[in-house]
């Protein structure tokens, strides 16, 4: 196995220490407002999220992953990732989300830090003391593990179907094989939004996709006030 | 009680600390008096210790209320996270939201205390050492006299064990010797106190194992 293979795994395993279990992707507020029932509901909800968001947020990790391959000092490190954190901050609307993605974003730079130790994490950390954005940290920290841009669009987009798709089964108790296989099946979205996000990558930052959900962002804002939630988001 | 602190100082180089607070985890199964022993421990400490509270139990507006009312803390100083359904994960798996949530409230109060609650959970929840410094286990008589004998990293490697509800004993037939010879013997040289909290809510001997442990230094 390839350095970057491990480390690609890694990064997609639900077990890295990165904060992730804790939060549905909007999944939780949707059951609670009757948007998701059953494994029918499930499957809308991810390709809805997919489509939307996911190619949102694999376009900023894709972009930042490209636009630090291009940095020479750790000046020019810092004001790229501090710009994309703009842009990303731009596409994340609701203020729970924004709170939400800059924690996840802290969270992931932790683990990394001490998995692939890299001066660009450094960056990172300066360009955003509070925390970078979610998919910002995410290509920091792929590039820091000698992920490529390819592999980390990749990664956002497993993200995007994962956190739902896990959320759904403990709080519905919904058949795991055939959430497992809802995952599978959504190969073939999943691919395209993975290369649209990489054709991105290479563009103006302030072109880079931004499709939003907007019930995601009613939803969230909700959510993060309600009494006896199980998930952060 | 002392020698955890030597076993894993090397875990703690990894971790730059803020400030000097001693963490305390305190897990346990569902209705045990986690939440009473917390509040207990502000009531008694509060008043010469500056303490934060994490709590990841199911957090509701009510909780919050309950501790308010009681005046227990400042309700800045208790914050609540979420577990995702799987409340050991957040404590020993992937402790990120426990450890960013402890980090910001040293950052804020310097506080010398930090108390995480865990969220109800079984006998097979531990505390991550990265996490907490000293971790207590709560149980309660109610539960049964069989429970210490169960055994789970709660039980055998806490380092102190809290059976809590003792003025219960008499009405749900459980047997103290037997559970007090139970849990020497699956907790070897490790402490384990008996305690009602309702007729002790000073928490006398959990405060002076934390006294103990506050005087004989612990990793900063």
């Amino acid at each position: 196995m390839s350095a970057m293979t491990l480390a690609m795994l890694l990064l997609g395993d639900g077990r890295l220490p990165s904060g992730g279990h804790a939060h549905s992707g909007g999944v939780e507020a949707a059951i609670t407002d009757g948007r998701i029932v059953d494994i029918t509901t499930l499957e809308a909800f991810v390709i809805g999220r997919l489509s939307t968001t996911g190619l949102t947020e694999a376009s900023l990790a894709a972009a930042t992953v490209h636009a630090l391959t291009g940095t020479t000092t750790a000046d020019d490190t810092r004001e790229v990732l501090a710009v994309l954190d703009v842009e990303a901050e731009a596409r994340i609307i609701a203020p729970a989300l924004r709170m939400a993605s800059r924690r996840l974003g802290r969270q992931l730079a932790r683990v990394a830090g001490r998995c692939w130790p890299h001066p660009v994490l450094a960056s990172l950390a300066d360009a955003a003391p509070d925390g970078a954005h979610q998919p910002v940290a995410l290509g920091a920290c792929g590039f820091a593990a000698g992920v490529g841009v390819q592999a980390v669009a990749d990664l956002a987009v497993h993200h995007a179907v994962s956190t739902p798709a896990q959320a759904a089964v403990r709080l519905l108790g919904l058949d795991p094989y055939a959430v497992a296989a809802l995952t599978a099946d959504m190969a073939s979205l999943a691919t395209g939004v993975a290369a649209a996000a990489v054709a991105a990558a290479t563009g103006p930052f302030a072109e880079l996709p931004a499709p939003n959900g907007p019930i995601l962002d009613i939803a969230a804002t909700e959510h993060a006030g309600r009494d006896a939630r199980m998930f952060a988001t | 009680m002392g020698a955890f602190h030597g076993e894993h100082d090397h875990e703690h180089q990894h971790r730059p600390r803020i400030g000097t607070s001693l963490r305390v985890g305190i897990g346990g199964p569902v209705g045990s008096g986690k939440t009473e022993l917390v509040a207990c421990l502000c009531e008694t400490l509060s008043a010469e210790l500056s303490l934060v509270a994490v709590t990841n139990d199911v957090f509701t507006t009510e909780d919050a209320s309950i501790l308010a009312r009681r005046a227990v803390l400042p309700l800045d100083r208790i914050v609540g996270v979420q577990t995702g359904c799987c409340p050991h994960t957040a404590i020993r798996d992937d402790i990120s939201e426990n450890l960013d949530t402890v980090e910001e409230l040293e950052r804020r109060f310097h506080p010398d205390l930090v108390l995480v609650e865990s969220g109800g959970d079984n006998l097979t929840a531990t505390f991550s050492r990265a996490l907490v410094d000293v971790q207590l286990f709560v149980i309660d008589v109610a539960g049964g006299d069989k429970v210490p004998r169960k055994g789970g990293p709660g039980i055998t490697t806490s380092d102190l064990l809290v059976i809590n509800k003792t003025d219960l004993a008499p009405m749900v037939g459980a047997d103290l010797d037997v559970m007090k010879r139970d849990a020497t013997r699956m907790r070897g040289n490790l402490p384990t106190v008996f305690t009602s909290l309702r007729q002790d809510p000073a928490a006398t001997q959990v405060v002076a194992f934390l006294r103990h442990q506050l005087a004989h230094g612990h990793a900063a």
